[in-house]
């Protein structure tokens, strides 16, 4: 190492060991060391999906789902979690790099609640389903954005009244140039409401 | 520059994770976000683009404990590592006390190592400060890909590539199982902490 740049020091150090290990010590029941074999599959095919997203990766991933789905097919809760996983991994798959980026954080999110709820010994069912409801209104949640969405989509790409000296730019985003679509709507409105008023 | 407060005894620090894009800086402190939630007195304050990369900058305030009397909190920031965002980059480097260099260990970012490495020098150069004085750790991330048949840098590699001349502590590392994150963040606190012990006396 370089002569001018700090080295550690013992005394921190062993203060650094003792203030982690405390912490540590607390979750060590969820070592992903200790995963069984069809979920240590699923999550390498995880690990995949953090670096990219490509038709082969997500076929192994719904191919992993159905194998899983044989594994667990007496454990509603486990099925449930697993049709969660595959109806958002659907979607990714199709969308791909477009996709929401919240549909892919809840892919890791509902793989992770999976995990725990598989690892976890002595976890009751009323916990497993607390589990499971959080994920099932995050995807809920994802499923109401994404509609959303679609609907300012299509009133964006709804044929402009407008002549064409008033229509926006084209670099203006859909949503915006929606928005800006409404508000001119209005300020007509109004206006026209204030002619009739003045004219009475 | 660190925070520090003799009368009250406490010590803030500011510690920079930097590395190329998409090479695991916020899922480092997303693990340790997760690992010692009890002793993050705030969430982790994320600011990402439309397609989840960091678009600002990632803060994580971080209580360590006592250390030599003192109360340590570490503040920890990861940089956004697209090259677009080099403003940002130099911004979040302004009172640096230590950095983790987080580099990709798949082949195909070799360049993108070095480059980024080359970046920090630069910048750190722009606030008077040198690479090869400040505390440092390398952490070569995405080791656990190779299980997976992605070709990896080998470790000599890296280190010829990355840390021949600054010769500083380095873990292989798996950001995402969580593998070494604490080891390397251990690391740069205790090299940090034996910068700042000059002014802890």
């Amino acid at each position: 190492m370089d002569a001018d740049r700090p080295s550690s020091n013992k005394e921190v150090d062993d203060q650094l060991e003792y203030l982690f290990a405390e912490t540590q010590s607390a979750d060590a029941g969820l070592d992903p060391e200790s995963q069984p074999g069809p979920l240590r599959d699923l999550k390498a095919i995880f690990l995949a999906v953090d670096w990219e997203i490509n038709d082969d990766i997500m076929n192994a991933l719904l191919r992993q789902i159905d194998a899983l789905k044989n594994t667990f097919s007496g454990d509603r809760i486990m099925m449930l979690f697993l049709q969660l996983l595959e109806a958002v991994g659907k979607y990714v798959k199709g969308k791909k790099a477009h996709a929401h980026p919240d549909a892919i954080k809840l892919l890791n999110s509902i793989y992770t609640s999976l995990e725990i709820v598989s690892l976890s010994k002595g976890m009751t069912d009323a916990e497993r389903k607390k589990i499971l409801r959080i994920e099932v209104n995050r995807f809920q949640r994802l499923k109401d954005k994404l509609a959303r969405k679609k609907a300012v989509e299509k009133a964006a790409a709804l044929p402009k009244k407008d002549a064409p000296g008033e229509s926006p730019p084209e670099e203006i985003p859909p949503a915006l140039r929606y928005v800006l679509q409404e508000v001119r709507k209005v300020i007509r409105e109004e206006f026209a409401a204030f002619k009739a008023e003045f004219k009475s | 520059m660190a925070f520090i407060n003799l009368k009250k005894k406490e010590v803030q620090a500011k510690i920079v994770y930097y590395g190329p894009g998409r090479g695991g800086k916020t899922t480092n402190l997303e693990f340790i976000y997760k690992k010692y939630k009890s002793r993050i007195p705030t969430d982790m304050v994320a600011i990402k683009t439309h397609g989840d990369r960091t678009l600002f900058f990632d803060f994580l305030p971080f209580d360590i404990g006592t250390i030599k009397g003192y109360s340590v909190r570490m503040q920890l920031y990861t940089v956004p590592g697209q090259v677009k965002y080099n403003a940002t980059r130099k911004l979040v480097l302004r009172g640096v006390d230590g950095i983790v260099f987080v580099a990709d260990s798949m082949q195909l970012r070799r360049e993108k190592n070095v480059l980024s490495l080359k970046n920090a020098r630069e910048n750190l150069a722009a606030y008077k400060k040198d690479l090869t004085k400040i505390p440092l750790v390398m952490q070569y991330n995405k080791r656990d890909l190779g299980e997976q048949g992605i070709p990896l840098l080998s470790v000599e590699t890296l280190q010829q590539d990355l840390n021949a001349d600054l010769n500083v502590p380095f873990f292989e590392a798996s950001a995402l199982e969580g593998k070494n994150v604490v080891e390397t963040l251990k690391k740069i606190i205790s090299l940090t902490m034996a910068s700042l012990s000059k002014d802890l006396t």
